[in-house]
This record gives C-alpha cells, structure tokens and sequence, in this order.
C-alpha cells in the first residue's frame, strides 16, 4: 500500500470521509424535508424541535466535507512537486499518515462552526482545542512539500507554479482558520467578511489552485493535447493577483464588522474602498478563467501529439500513450517501487510495457441503465416539490426498474 | 453521441464530469461576479434586491462546492486513479456512470429553480432554518435547494463504490 502514487491515497481518504459523512446531511436533509412537507417539528422551537439540532447535524457533515474539498488538491499537490522538482515526495510516509490523521481529526471538530449558538464554556474550549489541534498534521504536510522543492531541479511549469501558490495561498488561509480555533477571537469573526476571506482563501486559494495544477498537468494525458504554457503563465498569474485583490481586503472589512450575507452596506462602516478592491479582484479573476477557457478550447484545433510522459513524471499514468487506449494497459504492470518510472537507489525503471496486447482484451461495452436509472430520481423531485404523488411514483417505477435491467444485464460475448 | 451516453469507460467519464464541472464553475463565478458588481457600492451599487442577493450567494456557495469543486476532483479521481494503479477500469464500471447522470441531473434541476421557482410562486430561498420558524412555510423554491442536494450528494457513495479497484496489480 505505501507503494500507492500520493494522489491515490488522498483520494482514499477522502472516500472514507464521504462514506462517513454524507450519511449525517442525508439524515439532516430527510429531516428538514419532513419538516417541510409533513409538518413534523424537528427543527421547530414551537413544536418542541430545536435549530440547534440542524446545525449539529450540518456541521458534523460540513466540517468533514471541507476536508473532502482540501485532500485530493493535496494529494494533486504532492504529485506534481516531485515531478518538477525531479525528487521524490520528501516524506512520503508521514505525508501519508498526516492525511489519515487529518481525516479522523476533522470528525472532531464541528462545532467550531457553532462558537456563537451559546453551547457553552466547556463545549466551546473543547472544540477550540481540538481544531488547534489539527493544524499540526496539516502544517506537517506543508513542511514535506517545502523539503520536496529543497534542493531539487525546479521547472517552473505553469503546473507547478499552480502548485507553489496553493502552497502560499493555503498557509495564509490556514492561519485566518487558526485565529477562528479560538473561540474568544471567533465570536468577533464570525459571521463577518473574515471568514468570508477564511473561506475563499483556503477553497480558491487551496482546492482551486491545487485542481488547476493538476488540470496543466494531467490534460495532456487525458487529451492528448498539450495546453499552452504561456497563455498559462498569463492565467496563473492574473488568477493569484486577482484572488489576493478579491479576498484578502475581506480581512479587514470583515474585522471592521461587515457581516456577511449584505446586499448593501453603510458607507459609514468604512469598507467601502475594501469593496471597491475586492471587486476589482473578482472581475481579474473572471478575466483569467477566460484566458483558461481559451486554453483549454483551442486545443480541440490541435493535433493529439502529446507524449506518454511529457513531465518526465515518475507514476504508471505516464507509462502509457496519450490519451491512453481503452483498455489503459497492454499487461497489467508489476508494481515494485513508489516511483516506477524513475530510477532510484533501489531499483531501476520498469521496462516499458508492450505496444500490443499479447492476446484480444475484452473491453465492457457501454450500457443505458445507469443514465435511464439516473432520470428516474428528478421525476421524483418534481412529483415530490409540486405536491403530485402520480409523479412520484413515476419516478420510483423508472429507478425500480432501471435497477432490475441493469442488474439482470446480459453479458456481453 | 450514443457512445457518450451509454459509457462506462472512467476516462470517458472523468471527461464528462470535467467539462460538466467547468460549466457550474463559470455559473457559479458569474453569481460571483453580480454579487461583487452590487457590493462595490455602499448602498446598492446594482440595485439587486434583498430577495436576489439571498439566491445569488446561496447558489454561489452551493454551486461552487457541489457543482464545481467536488466534481473536479471527481474528474480527476476518474480518469487518473485507475491509471496510477495499473487497471484496467473502477471496479463498479456502470455504477460509476451512474454517480455521473445523477450529478448532472441533480446540478440541472438545483439552476433549474431560477426559472421554475416563480413557476411555483415561491418565496425565499432559504439556507437553512436559521431561525427556526420558516420550516414550516411551504417555500417551494427552498425545497429546489434540499431535494437535489439529496440526488446530487447521492453520487458520492457511487464514487465511493468505484474506488473498490482491484489491486492484484501491486505486488506486495
């Protein structure tokens, strides 16, 4: 297992945390519904409910569901530093442990969404202590990545540019959320553009940032096609400008006291010209994500020349052509080193894989009841938000029955 | 475009959840930028009402986490993971076309309410029952939000299934 590419097993993890937590905001979701549509009371103080239940309930979802959003742009992170630094991932172990802990640790630390819903001192210090907590595996992962970069070879790809801001950009969101982990310095925080700048910081600054890297990275070999390295640089560079104009005033206006959720303000709370900057910011932001668009769509007009490893990167995806056949492999590849394509102190590279499969490789064919099974559920919602139970029962028919076609589908020969 | 429909293949599918995710990142960044548009003045620099603004960033947030972010990654997780582990597919092919269908579906009919709410002569869109009493309120446009992020979270535990791979292929 610890053989796994770092991306992999962040993408483990978090399906552990969704697994784990999207059943809390199902329960929370089915609840409200029957709020809704039936009349029952449990969200509602008059009929014995209580709105502190829903936000336990959210929280307990929405804390783990923001690790959900930060782990796989990490794992991308530590894919793409060894590849343009030319080393491998510095610590790769603890790398890997961190994340785990981080997963476990983030199920303990909910209700510091909750600091101003009056739990209480103790609640509150408990909570406070354990959200400190978890900066340390997190602050462990940056540690790695900076000794990743120490003393390698670095190409500065749009890619790892893209990789390096994530790294900047999530330190300074990071410590925005440390000062929310005190629930003294929170209870000014909350609700205001503070944590506006909190969010955005660590969602655009980290998770966004970090999918961009991987978007420059893997697109030739999903495509087949090479993006343009300097219509990236442009992108990489007003996106970082942009998002630093557009979020990090929302620090001060948020400590001068400008809730969130406004849709006008008092010029007399002196946020305006933070405002003015911020959408200044958001409009550069719009413009790079045009200039990315274009990247992306001008490729279409290219030719699929792109090599199996234009990176020189170390992983299997880049033992095979690009965009891979459909049956990816010719021979499923033995696995002996963390980095098979890279000669290491240990072992050498793996030999390239065959061009032709020894033997035919039967490839499933495509199948029309998972999209069939799939329309089954918004009949439904439409039967259930207007009220109409025949249509409803439409829709339970269509997934019923999308379900017993698929799972009785023939096999092909 | 029958291929497109019917596919099972993960590369297939992280395309399609890429290009799909790519769209609601642009609808999410235009309600971004209306909503900057009207702060940039103290006192209603667009002149969007209170009701509007209440819409504009609940989706913003909804649509960017749900729609955006998550199937990004999903995109990635797709197309890549079987790669880096030398198979051949996810174990759970068809399931894992479903989780697409059901995001897709779930992310139309969530932007759909702009244009059915009033259909419905719907109120606020609320977020959550903040202050305990609109639960009762029979707001149609909210339950627009709560039921497709019931249809649309379900894809997760799909994606999750799918990550069942084989790993005869690592010698251990």
């Amino acid at each position: 297992m610890l053989r796994l590419p770092p991306f992999t097993w962040m993408t483990l993890i978090t399906q552990f945390l969704v697994i784990t937590a999207f059943p809390v905001i199902t329960v929370a979701l089915v609840l409200l519904m029957f709020d809704r549509f039936f009349g029952t009371h449990f969200f509602v103080p008059q009929g014995g409910g209580d709105p502190i239940l829903w936000q336990h309930l959210f929280w307990m979802f929405g804390h783990p569901e923001v690790y959900i959003l930060i782990l796989p742009a990490m794992g991308v992170v530590s894919e793409v530093l060894p590849t343009f630094a030319k080393k491998p991932l510095f610590g790769y172990t603890v790398v890997v442990y961190s994340g785990v802990v981080i997963a476990f640790l983030g199920w303990s630390v909910w209700s510091h969404h909750m600091f101003s819903s009056g739990l209480g001192p103790i609640a509150d210090s408990v909570f406070a202590g354990t959200t400190m907590l978890i900066a340390i595996p997190t602050g462990v992962k940056i540690f790695n990545w900076i000794g990743t970069l120490w003393g390698g070879q670095i190409r500065f790809t749009t890619s790892l540019l893209f990789a390096v801001g994530f790294i900047a950009m999530f330190i300074i969101g990071g410590l925005s959320g440390v000062s929310h982990a005190s629930a003294p310095s929170d209870l000014q925080q909350t609700d205001t553009y503070y944590v506006v700048a909190h969010i955005h910081y660590v969602l655009f600054g980290g998770t966004i940032l970090g999918l961009f890297a991987g978007m420059y990275y893997w697109w030739p070999k999903m495509t087949g096609r090479m993006l343009s390295e300097s219509l990236g640089k442009v992108h990489f560079w007003l996106t970082l400008i942009g998002m630093n104009l557009a979020f990090f005033p929302m620090h001060f206006s948020g400590m001068l006291g400008m809730p969130r959720r406004i849709y006008t303000y008092s010029s007399d709370l002196g946020v305006t010209g933070f405002n003015q900057v911020s959408t200044i910011g958001a409009f550069l932001i719009g413009l790079a994500t045009l200039v990315f668009f274009w990247n992306l769509l001008r490729t279409r007009w290219q030719p699929v020349t792109a090599p199996s490893n234009p990176w020189g990167g170390s992983t299997l995806e880049w033992a095979i052509p690009s965009p891979p056949p459909v049956y990816n492999f010719t021979v499923i590849p033995t696995v002996e080193s963390r980095m098979p394509l890279w000669q290491t102190e240990r072992h050498a590279p793996m030999r390239p894989l065959p061009e032709r499969p020894p033997a035919a490789i039967h490839v499933p064919g495509g199948s029309w009841w998972p999209l069939i099974t799939a329309i089954g559920l918004p009949i439904l919602a439409i039967g259930a938000i207007s009220r109409a139970l025949p249509i409803v029962f439409v829709g339970v028919a269509v997934v019923i029955l999308g379900i017993y076609r698929w799972a009785y589908e023939p096999f092909e020969m | 475009m029958k291929t497109w429909l019917t596919t099972t293949d993960h590369k297939r599918i992280g395309l399609l959840y890429f290009w799909t995710a790519f769209g609601f990142f642009l609808i999410g960044g235009l309600e971004a930028l209306i909503i900057r548009a009207q702060l940039a003045r103290p006192d209603g620099g667009l002149g969007v009402s209170a009701e509007t603004f209440n819409q504009l960033f609940t989706m913003h947030g909804t649509t960017m986490v749900f729609l955006a972010l998550m199937p990004l990654s999903a995109a990635f997780f797709n197309f890549i993971i079987p790669l880096q582990i030398g198979a051949r597919d996810v174990a759970f092919p068809r399931l894992n076309a479903f989780s697409y269908w059901v995001f897709l579906l779930g992310g139309l009919f969530l932007n759909a309410s702009f244009i059915a709410g009033p259909l419905f002569g719907a109120d606020r869109l609320s977020v959550a029952p903040m202050r305990g009493g609109s639960a009762t309120r029979t707001s149609r446009r909210a339950s627009f939000r709560q039921v497709p992020m019931s249809i649309s979270g379900s894809w997760d535990y799909r994606s999750w299934a799918s990550h069942r791979w084989r790993r005869a292929s690592i010698s251990s």
